[in-house]
C-alpha cells in the first residue's frame, strides 16, 4: 500500500510515541542512571561494583548455576526429543504430556514444591528421619545444587520442544545415506544426526541460558536461606536494603552486567538462526525412519516414565498435599486433611484475596492493551513501507529479551517521578505493574499478530480499497476479522504468563497491590507454607484453564 | 477525447525503472490487454491506474477526470474502479453474498437496493446457487466469478483484471475467456487486462499493448500484432517465429550471416540497404513437402527432427546452415535426414 492518507499516519504516530514512552525512555534512563553518581556523570558506580569482591562471587554464582542447568536441560531435553521423535519408545503421548507440565508451572512454584519435597523439613527428609530414627535432616535442596536442579527441571521442556521440531523436520534420508555407506548407529549419530540438529541445540541452549540467568524465583526461594546470591537476587536485595545510600545506582550498574549477557544472547540467537546451516533442517521427508530400541525398549520406556513422573507429577503432588494439610509439617494422614486453606485464602486472608483480583485485572488489561497496541505496530511493520519500520520490531522485542529484574528497575527509575499534569507518581500503585507488563509482553502480541498478517495476501486489502473502503473501513471489515487467530493467540500468550509473573512484580508491588506470585512469595517467606501452597494450586489451575481455553479457541478458529 | 488517457507514465523503484514513458488512450467499452513477460512493467502500470502505486511521473485521466498527475492524487477508494486479482482476493470470512455486496455496503446503499443489485450481478456470473456459501466451499472458477461480480456490482468506470485466469486449469481458462468477453459485450464496461499469456491476449482483446523492460513495444489489434510485429521482441513473444539475422544487399536480397542462404525480398526498404536486419518467418506460414522438382521459390532442406503435437506437427529443417521450424497439419511420413522442399512466404523484416 503506497498511498497513505493523513488519518492513518496519526494512528501510527500515536503507537510509535507510546513505544517511545513505554520502552525507549526507561531503557535510556537505566543506562543513564548507571553512569550517575551524586548527580554527576561518572564511572564511579561501575568502579564500585567491580572493586567489590562479592560482585565476582555473585557473577560466578550466576554463571555457574545457569551454565550447569543449561547443560543438563540440553542433555535431558534433546535425549527425550530423540526418543520420542525417532524411536519406537512406548507411551509417546504420556511422555509429551509429562514434558509439558513442567513447562506450564512457573519456576518459582516449582522451586517451592521441590523445597517441600526435598527441603530440610521436606517430606523425603521426614520419611528418612522416621525410618532411621534421626533428628537431623539428611540433606537439603537449599543452595546451588538445588537451584541447578530446579532450573534444569523447569527448562528442559523448552529444549525438548525446539529439538523435537528439528528432529521432525529433518530429512531422515541423510541418516539412511550414512547407514548405507556403512556407518554404525553410533557413527550415524555422531557424524550426521548431531551436526544436523546442532543449530537448534545451540539456539535452545542460548534461550535456556538467558532465561536461567534472568530467573529470580528459583535462586531466591532456594538461595536466600543459605545467603547464596546470584545477579537477579542481589539486585533485589540491594533495592530492598535501605541502609545503602546509592542502592539504585549500584543496582543499575549490576543490572548492566545482565543486560550485556542478555544482549549478547540475543545477538547469538539472531546469528545462529540466520546461519546457513539452519536451512538443512527444513527438508521435507515423506517417510520417517523409526529406530527400533529392541530389547532396551521396555527398560528405556520405564526409565523415561519414572523420570518424568518424578520431575513433573511429584512436585505437584507435594504442593497439593501441603495445601490440604492443617499445618505444615504434619504427617498428611486423613485426619489432618481439609479444604480449610483454600477457604482461608479465597475468603478470609485479605492479601490473598486481593492478589487474585489484582492479578486477574493486571493480566486482562495488560493482554488487552498490548494486543491493541501490538496489532497497530504489527500492521505498521508488515504492511506499510515506511523506512526503518523493522527497527520498531527490534525495539519492541528488546524488553522481553532482557531479564525481568532489569525491566522492573528501568520502570521504577522512569516512572518514580510524578507525572506531568496530574502531578502524582504511579509508583506504589497497580498502574506501574501494568505499564511494566505491557512494556515487557508487547513483543508477544506483535509476533503473534504479525505472523497472521504476513500470511494475508495484500490483494485482500487492495480489493477492499478498490471497493471504495477507506483505511479504517478496511481495518474493521477485512484486516481485523482475518487477524483474529493471531489476536486471540497473542492475548492468551500474554494473559497466561502475566497471571504468574514474579520477577517484575516483586520489585514493583506495594501493600495493597500484590499479585498472586508476590502473595505466594511473601507467604512462603513468612513460613506460611499451607496458604502458599493453596494459592499456588489456585494459580496452577488458572494457568491450566487458560491453556485449555486457548487450545479450544484455536481449534474452533481453525475449523472455521 | 478518449475515455482513459495515460500520458508519460513512469515509475522508478529504488533500483529499477519499472515503467518508462507509458502513453495510451483507451476508448469506452474497449478491452485492452497489457501483454509481456514477467517484470515488463505491465502489473506496475495496472497498479498505478488502480492507485496502489504512485507514479514517479506522468498522469492518468479517467472519464475526463484527472485521477493522478498535476498535483492531484485521488485515493484508490474514490476512483470508482473494479478489480479482479490474480489470487481473486475473495474475503474468506465473508459469504459470497457479503463479498459481492461489500462495495455497495461501503457506499451506504439501502438493504433493498443492495439485494436487488446483488441478485442481478449474481445472475450475470451464474452464481445463483452459491450466494450463502463461504469461499472455501467454492471451486477456483466459482471464486473467480465472485471476484468478477464484486468488481462489477458498483458499475465501475474501468474494470481492471490482473492475470485473472492464470490460477485456473486449461479447460476452465477457455471457458472463462469466453465468459469475460461476453460480459464485456453485455455490460459495455471498459476493461484493462494484464496477462503474460499470448493466447489470452489474442483471443480476448480489442487491442493489445505489448510491453518489455518497462516500455511499450507495440499497440495494435490482435491481427496487426501477429501479422505485422513492430520488432523482433514482439515477433518472438507472440506466436512462434524463425528469426534469422542477416544483411540487406543492394540486390534486394538478405544474406543470412555465416551461411550461404540468401532470401529475396519483394519490396526492400531502400533505407535499410547495407544494414543488419532480422528476417522473420512464422512456422505455419512455411509450406513443407517431400522433395520434388524445385522451382525458384523453393529451398531444399534436410529433415533433422520433429515433434508431434496432436493437431499439428512441428518439423525442424536444416536449410543451408540454418535451422527452420515448420508447422503443418499434414504428416510427411519421412524419416530423419530425408530431403524436403520448403516454400518460403514473403518475410517480415526488422532493422
Amino acid at each position: 500500500m503506497k498511498r497513505l492518507s493523513k488519518r492513518e499516519n496519526w494512528v501510527y504516530l500515536v503507537a510509535l510515541i507510546l513505544i517511545a514512552v513505554l520502552i525507549i525512555y526507561p531503557m535510556i534512563i537505566i543506562v543513564q542512571q548507571s553512569f550517575l553518581s551524586e548527580d554527576q556523570f561518572s564511572l564511579q558506580n561501575y568502579v564500585n561494583v567491580f572493586q567489590n569482591p562479592t560482585t565476582y562471587d555473585i557473577l560466578w554464582n550466576s554463571l555457574f548455576v545457569s551454565t550447569l542447568s543449561t547443560l543438563f536441560a540440553l542433555i535431558i531435553g534433546s535425549s527425550l526429543a530423540w526418543l520420542v521423535t525417532r524411536t519406537d519408545i512406548k507411551g509417546k503421548r504420556w511422555i509429551n504430556f509429562g514434558v509439558i507440565i513442567p513447562f506450564l508451572i512457573p519456576s518459582f512454584i516449582s522451586a517451592l514444591s521441590w523445597r517441600q519435597l526435598l527441603g530440610p523439613v521436606g517430606y523425603l527428609n521426614k520419611i528418612i528421619m522416621y525410618f532411621t530414627n534421626t533428628m537431623e535432616p539428611l540433606f537439603s535442596i537449599d543452595g546451588p545444587a538445588g537451584i541447578i536442579f530446579v532450573m534444569t527441571v523447569s527448562s528442559f521442556s523448552l529444549v525438548f520442544m525446539m529439538t523435537s521440531t528439528a528432529f521432525l523436520n529433518m530429512d531422515t534420508s541423510y541418516e539412511e545415506a550414512a547407514q548405507i555407506s556403512g556407518a554404525t548407529p553410533l557413527q550415524v549419530m555422531r557424524d550426521v544426526t548431531f551436526p544436523l540438529i546442532r543449530p537448534s541445540l545451540f539456539s535452545s541452549a542460548v534461550l535456556v541460558f538467558v532465561a536461567n540467568i534472568s530467573n529470580f524465583g528459583v535462586p531466591s526461594i532456594l538461595g536466600f536461606h543459605e545467603s547464596y546470591f546470584v545477579l537477579t537476587t542481589k539486585i533485589y536485595d540491594l533495592l530492598n536494603d535501605y541502609t545503602i545510600q546509592d542502592s539504585f545506582a549500584q543496582a543499575s550498574s549490576l543490572s548492566m552486567i545482565l543486560v550485556v549477557i542478555a544482549v549478547f544472547g540475543l545477538w547469538l540467537q539472531y546469528y545462529l538462526t540466520n546461519k546457513k546451516s539452519y536451512k538443512v533442517i527444513s527438508g521435507k521427508s515423506t517417510q520417517k525412519m523409526t529406530i527400533s530400541l529392541g530389547k532396551y525398549r521396555p527398560l528405556l520406556t520405564g526409565i523415561v516414565c519414572l523420570l518424568l513422573f518424578f520431575i513433573s507429577i511429584a512436585p505437584i503432588l507435594g504442593i497439593f498435599v501441603t495445601s490440604l494439610t492443617k499445618a505444615y509439617g504434619l504427617t498428611p494422614t486423613l485426619d489432618n486433611l481439609s479444604l480449610d486453606n483454600y477457604f482461608h485464602i479465597l475468603f478470609q486472608m485479605p492479601m490473598a484475596k486481593r492478589s487474585l483480583v489484582n492479578s486477574l485485572i493486571l493480566a486482562t488489561s495488560a493482554a488487552t492493551i498490548a494486543v491493541i497496541l501490538g496489532t497497530i505496530v504489527s500492521y505498521f511493520i508488515t504492511k506499510t513501507d515506511f523506512k526503518g519500520r523493522q527497527v520498531v520490531s527490534y525495539i519492541v522485542s528488546l524488553p522481553y529479551a532482557l531479564p525481568g529484574t532489569v525491566v522492573a528497575l528501568a520502570i521504577i527509575l522512569a516512572w518514580i517521578k510524578p507525572l506531568p499534569l496530574i502531578n502524582t507518581s504511579i509508583y506504589n500503585t497497580l498502574w506501574i505493574i501494568l505499564v511494566a507488563y505491557v512494556m515487557y509482553y508487547l513483543t508477544l502480541a506483535v509476533q503473534s499478530v504479525s505472523s497472521t498478517l504476513v500470511q494475508m495476501d495484500r490483494s485482500l486489502e487492495e480489493a477492499t480499497r478498490v471497493s471504495g473502503a477507506n483505511w479504517f473501513q478496511n481495518m474493521r471489515d477485512v484486516v481485523l476479522p482475518l487477524s483474529k487467530p493471531g489476536i486471540i493467540n497473542g492475548w492468551f500468550l500474554i494473559f497466561i504468563p502475566a497471571l504468574s509473573e514474579l520477577t517484575i512484580s516483586i520489585l514493583l508491588w506495594s501493600s495493597g497491590n500484590e499479585t498472586i506470585s508476590v502473595a505466594v512469595f511473601n507467604l512462603q517467606e513468612q513460613g506460611n507454607m499451607t496458604a502458599a501452597s493453596a494459592l499456588s494450586m489456585v494459580l496452577i489451575s488458572l494457568i491450566v484453564i487458560g491453556n485449555q481455553l486457548l487450545k479450544y479457541l484455536t481449534r474452533r478458529l481453525e475449523r472455521n | 477525447m478518449s475515455f482513459v488517457n495515460i500520458r508519460g507514465l513512469s515509475k522508478k523503484f529504488d533500483l529499477v525503472h519499472a515503467v518508462k514513458d507509458f502513453t495510451l488512450s483507451i476508448e469506452k467499452g474497449e478491452l485492452v490487454s497489457f501483454l509481456g513477460p514477467s517484470g515488463c512493467g505491465k502489473t506496475t502500470t495496472l497498479r498505478m491506474i488502480a492507485g496502489f502505486v504512485d507514479p514517479t511521473e506522468g498522469e492518468i485521466e479517467i472519464d475526463e477526470k484527472m485521477v493522478v498527475g498535476q498535483g492531484i492524487n485521488i485515493s484508490t477508494e474514490e476512483r470508482n474502479l473494479g478489480m479482479v486479482f490474480q489470487s481473486y482476493a475473495v474475503w474468506p470470512h465473508m459469504t459470497v453474498y457479503q463479498n459481492i455486496a461489500y462495495p455497495l455496503k461501503i457506499k451506504k446503499k439501502s438493504k433493498k437496493e443492495i439485494k436487488s443489485k446483488v441478485e442481478e450481478v449474481v445472475k450475470l456470473v451464474n452464481l445463483q446457487d452459491h450466494i450463502q456459501k463461504y469461499p472455501d466451499q467454492l471451486s477456483g472458477g466459482q471464486q473467480q466469478r465472485v471476484a468478477l461480480a464484486r468488481a462489477l456490482i458498483m458499475e465501475p468506470d474501468v474494470l481492471l483484471l490482473d492475470e485473472p485466469l492464470s490460477n485456473l486449469d486449461a479447460k476452465l481458462r477457455d471457458k472463462m475467456r469466453n465468459e469475460i468477453k461476453s460480459l464485456q459485450k453485455r455490460t459495455g464496461v471498459t476493461i484493462i487486462f494484464v496477462t503474460h499469456d499470448q493466447i489470452e491476449a489474442l483471443s480476448m482483446s480489442d487491442r493489445i499493448v505489448v510491453m518489455n523492460f518497462g516500455e511499450i513495444q507495440q499497440v495494435g489489434t490482435p491481427t496487426e500484432i501477429y501479422a505485422t510485429p513492430a520488432n523482433e521482441f514482439v515477433a518472438d513473444f507472440i506466436g512462434k517465429a524463425n528469426l534469422l539475422k542477416g544483411t540487406l544487399q543492394r540486390s534486394g536480397e538478405v544474406t543470412i550471416d555465416h551461411t550461404t542462404l540468401s532470401i529475396p525480398v519483394n519490396q526492400p526498404n531502400a533505407a535499410l540497404t547495407g544494414d543488419n536486419v532480422t528476417v522473420c518467418y512464422r512456422p505455419e506460414q512455411i509450406t513443407i513437402e517431400k522433395r520434388a522438382e524445385t522451382n525458384q521459390n523453393q529451398k531444399v532442406g534436410k529433415l533433422i527432427g520433429h515433434t508431434y503435437l496432436g493437431n499439428i506437427i512441428e518439423y525442424v529443417v536444416q536449410v543451408e546452415g540454418v535451422q527452420l521450424k515448420v508447422e503443418t497439419s499434414q504428416p510427411l511420413n519421412l524419416s530423419e535426414n530425408a530431403e524436403v522442399s520448403l516454400q518460403l512466404p514473403e518475410p517480415i523484416i526488422f532493422s
